[in-house]
């Protein structure tokens, strides 16, 4: 037997206790209470005139017993300008009457002067993944047709403030939104892996509410352009990505509508000179409506309508990788990265800034719409 | 006599064997090992940690063979019996220094982490010291009790960060996982040479053994190694899968990065990498726990001290220990002591030196006994 | 045996009494120096009747009855002693033989069931202080003492700390010998032992040791004992003589032992190799070894379905876990730690929160102080005042809290749930323990957030394990990790499969569903039977253990043993 386990157990327990207890006494260095924090939720970024950074931050109101939590209401956006955001930010502290606290951040929008920035995305980028608390799943949005302050200072169409309407939107991967995934570390992530380069959300200002939609576009750290609503789903296409998107197929009697429940994208990659790949688009959905009749969808029209459903999609994914590749030279899908991970010696002697545009890719779509509902 | 103990007092049982090597052996490294195996090995990392794997699988065995050659005995009885005195003496001096040392770094790396992600204000010294303290309480109560905390402890924390673990699952992408040995096989021995350090710890199994009550329950270790290295490989891929290799080198602490990314929306903690935080805090006390008690022991052991008088060194060795982890001034020179010292020491102690022990005890003649005998003799 | 014997062996046997007593030479022949001694002794007592009487027609044999007013059947006094003796005329004289006539009066006279001969003054007195009565013959050395006790006692009635839906509605009086009856009716088996001890120099209250041969494990009988040697002299009116028989009451917060008021429980129990202790006047038996997980089980857990137990089991677990990290955690994850909080959650605790005085610290603290004060409150109110005090305080000081401004609602919440939560355990003893054990945690939530409390949490698991409830580990059979773990942990396996008892006890005999062995033959020194030490031999019935058991008769001297029911009200349907 272990001579006496327990006395000595107890008695250093006590002993553990009184020493800690002057730690109690002087400590809780970090027991601030929530009414002295300020929680921020969303952060805009903008240049000024001058060239320097103005950062808006939004911040609920501090309202004594207010029920509507999370509305355009509740919160408020305040601006302060600074070299770079986090110095903006910390000027900023300077007018609030409460300690920030970041780790509530759910999107940090830029404006497009400041997105083409590219010192000021690399700012961003580097600031909010090295303070502990920023929560590396924001996401980094663009501002599309107004400033990110307007964004901040604005609600969505249900009257959510902007960070909480755009986090909470794109957190549960809302069916149907087409647009990529954009996380503070996926941008990272993109900048890191040869062959990828990252994309952001395109925020629209509306009148008098605001809509995610569109992609951003970015080579390294300088946005170099937009992918419109189309171009964006034909990007997501390639991503195997775009679930829950309504599908318009043109036939010559009238417009049919397929919902799509499932996407998946394979390539096969051709290292050479020039490189090839063939990308094999797979996409299943759920007819909505059928162009020629009420009733009665015979195989043949299904037949059909899956060529036109694959035409369409490959269409799509046509206009976007022109796009990327001829317009932008950004490989925002990550086809050189694919070539990186499964030849790396095709990819060590390969310039991929050079080669990329003029990569050739075969799009092979095949569709399936089904019908799912009531209707034969 | 008149005391009613249902379990032989001062010997593990064999869950509380398992335990005590499963939490000695998980918390070293666990937060960086990822990032600094993608710097050293590159896209060649997975190879470098199989082969860790294996060695550290090895080194167990061997350690085990030893074990069963000297049942009843730590490294402490066996080395200077089968090295002669004072050679026998320098492998336990070493061990001890090692130890120590790697306690100190693993509190300070761990405070350090304390410190950025829940407790920004607060001193580290503070953070430090009642951690610390936790260990010291954790092994002075000695080590059936504390074995009985890991068995309790550690599956909740394992399961916990394996749960987190298998959600982010989901966002893995295959393509990331490839390997290569386009880095060339220099940089793979780099790997296993400079991140050795998280499998180090199982050198744990040079004392334990000499602690269990029934021999024939000595194998469940290499289900600790196992599971752990299984656990340390799952944490790679899903870290790798994840993020890329090329992403993982510019991280400080990958595997947490990775658990703040998994997203849960809608549950109580929406952001459930948070909860793993517990389980980090949970291995690292143990381990601590663990490690303070073995430096105890080893010292007792050198000064001939009976096992029972090892609490006479916890105070001095937590000591120790919390001065060792003052004396680093940053971040980058606490991580070099892990890729340059740890893990080459970690490769001769873990690996090398259980291997030339068990040569030299083959070569002199030392046999298991027969497993019918029970040994009643009690090591010094 | 880390305890040296400080204390004197309390030998309790009365018939192996050698306890100091000045009086120990005293002539029970001489009726007038015992009436002078009673005078002396017992001074002023106006309880102490002395009776003083002839035999029958025989004119010079004085007789002294002597008994307690109060504790005796006085119509048993009346009708069983006095009219016998007074009325009695043999038909051949009586004899002059004073010890002859003695015999005579005990074997054909006196129609009472239990009766012996006092020797000595200490004895007689001590008999008669436990309420029998004593009947000295003038002229005879010895005393006989008559068994007339019936002692102010309750029904037993439906437990009242343990309430329970489906299970027996019968608990624990006040009186040793029903509550022994009540576990030998659960019992009926000639290997249940009763061991009874007295303690305390004064009080010479009684403790029954009970448990069954050839189930439990002799060992741990034997631990019982040398600590129950080892007893001091204090008295001990409650079951607190456990704690001191375990000696750990003060190192540590956690119930050692399992309290209860439910015979059913006991005996349970008792079945699955543990040791029950009764105390006399105490209507709470103590069952030991007790390890964490017997607070949270009911008798009634086994008179239900296997899953709904697991579940209602898994609940209580967590509720006792809410009742003792819920304050600490809301109060690391609002003021250490809120960016832990989903978004929304902490939107709106922050709304809440909005222009109240206090931090949350202190609500907390206030709020569950309050309930403190409440909790003690309500125990003490007489029940008619009760429900007003309910009224008062649950209602119109948690709407005025609230409504004030004062407190946050959300502290309310928690506070309400944290003391609902800790009273969930079926074993009211937890309960105590979650209460004392908030404010440590709390503390360390305060301090250090989350990592705090883990670190508390992890000191406190420690400790848990570090415990021993006589020799068996506290938190068995989860750790160290034994196979009853499957058998009745969480999930309880059916009753049809649960054949064998929990083997952190080391029983005698692992299979349950078997009617127990005799008890096994002594085999060598380490697994012998109990040693002979000890007072009462296991199967000797002691005096008072009442005439339930099959093992219980006891000499055979008796004449009538139907007749003197009296003052045995428990024996029901026997």
């Amino acid at each position: 037997m272990t001579p006496g386990p327990r006395a000595p157990g107890r008695s250093l327990l006590a002993l553990l206790l009184l020493a800690l207890a002057p730690l109690w006494l002087s400590g809780c260095w970090d027991n601030v209470d929530v009414r002295d924090r300020a929680f921020v939720l969303g952060l805009g970024v903008d240049l000024t005139p001058e060239g320097r950074v103005e950062v808006t931050a939004q911040m609920p109101r501090p309202e004594p017993g207010s029920v509507s939590v999370g509305t355009h209401g509740s919160v408020l956006a305040l601006s302060a300008a600074g070299t770079d955001p986090i110095s903006a930010l910390h000027n900023l502290q300077g007018r609030v009457s409460r300690t920030f606290l970041l780790g509530h951040i759910k999107a940090v929008v830029l404006g497009e002067p400041a997105a083409r920035e590219p010192v000021v995305v690399e700012h961003v980028v580097d600031q909010v993944l090295r303070h502990p608390q920023v929560d590396p799943g924001a996401f980094v949005m663009v501002a599309n047709g107004c400033r990110a302050s307007d964004v901040m200072n604005r609600g969505s169409a249900e009257g959510t403030a902007s960070a909480l309407f755009a986090g909470s939107a794109l957190e549960k991967g809302l069916l149907g939104l087409n647009v990529p995934q954009s996380e503070v570390w996926q941008f990272l992530r993109a900048l890191q892996t040869p062959g990828w380069e990252p994309v952001a959300i395109g925020i629209r200002c509306r009148p008098d509410s605001l809509e995610i939609a569109d992609a951003a576009v970015f080579k390294r750290y300088r946005m170099v352009g937009w992918l419109g609503p189309r171009e964006t789903r034909g990007m997501l296409w390639l991503m195997g990505e775009g679930e829950g998107s309504v599908v318009e197929v043109p036939s010559p009697h009238g417009l049919g509508l397929v919902l799509i429940n499932q996407v998946t994208a394979r390539f096969r990659l051709e290292p050479g000179d020039p490189p090839a790949a063939r990308a094999q688009v797979s996409v299943s959905g759920q007819l909505l409506h059928k162009p020629e009749r009420l009733v009665t969808i015979t195989h043949r029209d299904l037949v059909a309508l899956n060529s036109l459903l694959a035409r369409r999609i490959q269409l799509e994914a046509r206009l976007a990788l022109e796009k990327l590749q001829g317009v932008f030279g950004a490989d925002s899908i990550g086809l050189g990265r694919r070539f990186y991970f499964t030849s790396p010696y095709f990819w060590r002697g390969v310039n991929w800034e050079r080669e990329y545009p003029r990569l050739r890719v075969e799009i092979v779509v095949s569709a399936e719409a089904g019908r799912k509902g009531s209707l034969r | 006599m008149s005391e009613f103990r249902p379990w032989p007092p001062g010997s593990l049982t064999g869950a509380q064997y398992l335990a005590l090597t499963m939490s000695g052996f998980m918390a070293m490294g666990l937060f960086e090992f990822p990032a600094d195996l993608a710097q050293v090995a590159g896209r060649a990392a997975l190879v470098s940690l199989l082969i860790s794997i294996a060695l550290t699988v090895g080194g167990a065995a061997a350690l085990l063979a030893l074990a069963r050659r000297f049942p009843g005995r730590t490294v402490i009885e066996y080395a200077p019996m089968i090295l002669g005195r004072w050679p026998g003496r320098a492998v336990i001096a070493a061990l001890l220094l090692l130890h120590l040392f790697i306690t100190g770094v693993a509190t300070e790396s761990f405070t350090r982490a304390v410190n950025n992600v829940v407790l920004p204000q607060t001193p580290a010294a503070a953070v430090a010291l009642i951690y610390l303290a936790t260990a010291v309480f954790l092994s002075w109560i000695g080590l059936v009790p504390l074995g009985s905390t890991c068995q309790v402890a550690f599956p909740a924390a394992w399961s916990i960060m394996m749960l987190v673990t298998l959600i982010a699952v989901r966002r893995v992408q295959g393509l990331h996982l490839l390997p290569s040995l386009v880095p060339g096989w220099g940089a793979v021995a780099q790997g296993v040479l400079r991140v050795y350090y998280p499998f180090m710890t199982c050198k744990v199994l040079y004392l334990l053994p000499g602690f269990i009550a029934n021999r024939r329950r000595l194998n469940l270790a290499l289900w600790a190694v196992g599971v752990n290295s299984a656990t340390f490989l799952a944490q790679f891929l899903v870290t790798a899968g994840i993020l890329g290799v090329d992403t993982l080198h510019v991280l400080t602490r990958p595997t947490a990065f990775m658990m703040r990314i998994v997203r849960f929306p809608g549950f109580l903690v929406e952001h459930v990498g948070y909860v793993v935080a517990i389980s980090f805090t949970i291995f690292n006390c143990l381990f601590a726990a663990i490690q303070i008690w073995a430096i105890s022991l080893l010292t007792a052991g050198l000064l001939n001290l009976p096992r029972d008088r090892y609490r006479l060194f916890i105070g001095p060795v937590a000591a120790a220990a919390f001065a060792l982890g003052l004396a680093y001034e940053d971040e980058a020179q606490l991580s070099i002591q892990f890729t340059r010292i740890i893990s080459p020491a970690g490769l001769v102690t873990g690996v090398l030196l259980p291997a030339v022990l068990y040569l030299v005890a083959r070569l002199r003649g030392f046999k298991p006994p027969p497993a019918t005998a029970r040994q009643q003799e009690k090591p010094p | 045996m880390g305890r040296a014997a400080r204390h004197r062996p309390q030998q309790i046997d009365p018939q192996a009494q050698e306890a100091p007593d000045p009086q120990a030479g005293l002539d029970l022949a001489d009726l007038n120096g015992v009436i002078e001694e009673f005078k002396r002794g017992f001074g002023s007592s106006d309880d102490v009747v002395v009776r003083r009487f002839f035999l029958g027609s025989a004119r010079r044999i004085r007789l002294i009855l002597v008994y307690i007013d109060g504790m005796v059947d006085r119509r048993a006094v009346d009708k069983d002693i006095i009219e016998p003796l007074m009325t009695a005329r043999p038909q051949g004289g009586w004899p002059k033989n004073r010890s002859a006539l003695a015999r005579i009066l005990a074997e054909r006279i006196l129609p009472v069931g239990e009766m012996e001969f006092a020797s000595n003054y200490g004895h007689m007195v001590r008999r008669l202080m436990a309420g029998n009565s004593v009947l000295l013959l003038d002229g005879f050395p010895e005393a006989l003492v008559i068994d007339t006790r019936m002692l102010p006692h309750r029904q037993p009635e439906a437990p009242r700390a343990e309430p329970n839906v489906q299970s027996s509605f019968e608990g624990f009086t006040e009186l040793l010998r029903t509550n022994i009856v009540l576990v030998r009716r659960r019992i009926q088996s000639p290997n249940l032992r009763v061991r009874v001890f007295s303690s305390g120099h004064e009080s010479k209250n009684q403790i029954a040791l009970l448990y069954i041969e050839g189930v439990v494990n002799p060992v741990l009988v034997q631990s019982m004992l040398s600590r129950i040697e080892d007893l001091g002299h204090e008295a001990h009116l409650f079951p607190t003589v456990t704690q001191c028989i375990l000696k750990c009451e003060a190192r540590s917060p956690f119930p050692l032992f399992r309290n209860t008021e439910r015979p059913d429980f006991a005996s349970q129990e008792l079945l699955a190799g543990k040791l029950v202790l009764l105390t006399d006047n105490s209507p709470f038996a103590v069952v030991v070894p007790a390890t964490l997980w017997d607070f949270f089980r009911t008798p009634e857990d086994y008179t239900r379905t296997s899953w709904g137990i697991a579940f209602l089991r898994l609940i209580r677990l967590l509720a006792n876990l809410t009742g003792l990290l819920l304050p600490s955690l809301y109060i690391a994850l609002l003021s250490v730690n809120p960016e832990f909080l989903p978004t929304y959650l902490a939107l709106g605790i922050l709304a809440l929160r909005e222009g109240l005085p206090f931090p949350p610290v202190l609500e907390v603290v206030l709020v569950l102080l309050t309930m403190e004060i409440l909790r003690e409150a309500a125990i003490r109110i007489p029940p008619i005042l009760g429900t007003t005090l309910g009224v008062v305080g649950a209602l119109i000081l948690g709407l005025a809290l609230a409504q004030s401004r004062v407190v946050s609602p959300l502290t309310l919440i928690v506070a309400a749930v944290t003391a609902l939560s800790q009273f969930v355990a079926p074993a009211y003893e937890v309960s105590l323990t979650l209460r004392l054990l908030v404010w440590p945690l709390l503390a360390s939530a305060v301090a250090f957030g989350l990592f705090g409390l883990t670190l508390a949490a992890l000191i406190m698991l420690g400790h848990l394990c570090t415990l021993h409830s006589l020799g068996v580990p506290y938190l068995a059979p989860v750790a160290p990790l034994s196979r009853s773990i499957l058998r009745d942990w969480i999930f309880r396996v059916p009753v049809r499969r649960q054949f064998t008892r929990p083997e952190y006890l080391r029983p005698v005999s692992r299979i349950k569903q078997k009617p127990p062995e005799p008890p096994p033959a002594p085999s060598g020194g380490q697994r012998g039977r109990p040693p002979e030490t000890g007072g009462v031999q296991g199967d000797e019935r002691p005096p008072e253990a009442g005439a339930a058991g099959p093992a219980g008769a006891r000499e055979g001297d008796s004449p009538d043993p139907g007749k003197k029911g009296l003052s045995r009200k428990g024996v029901r349907g026997t």
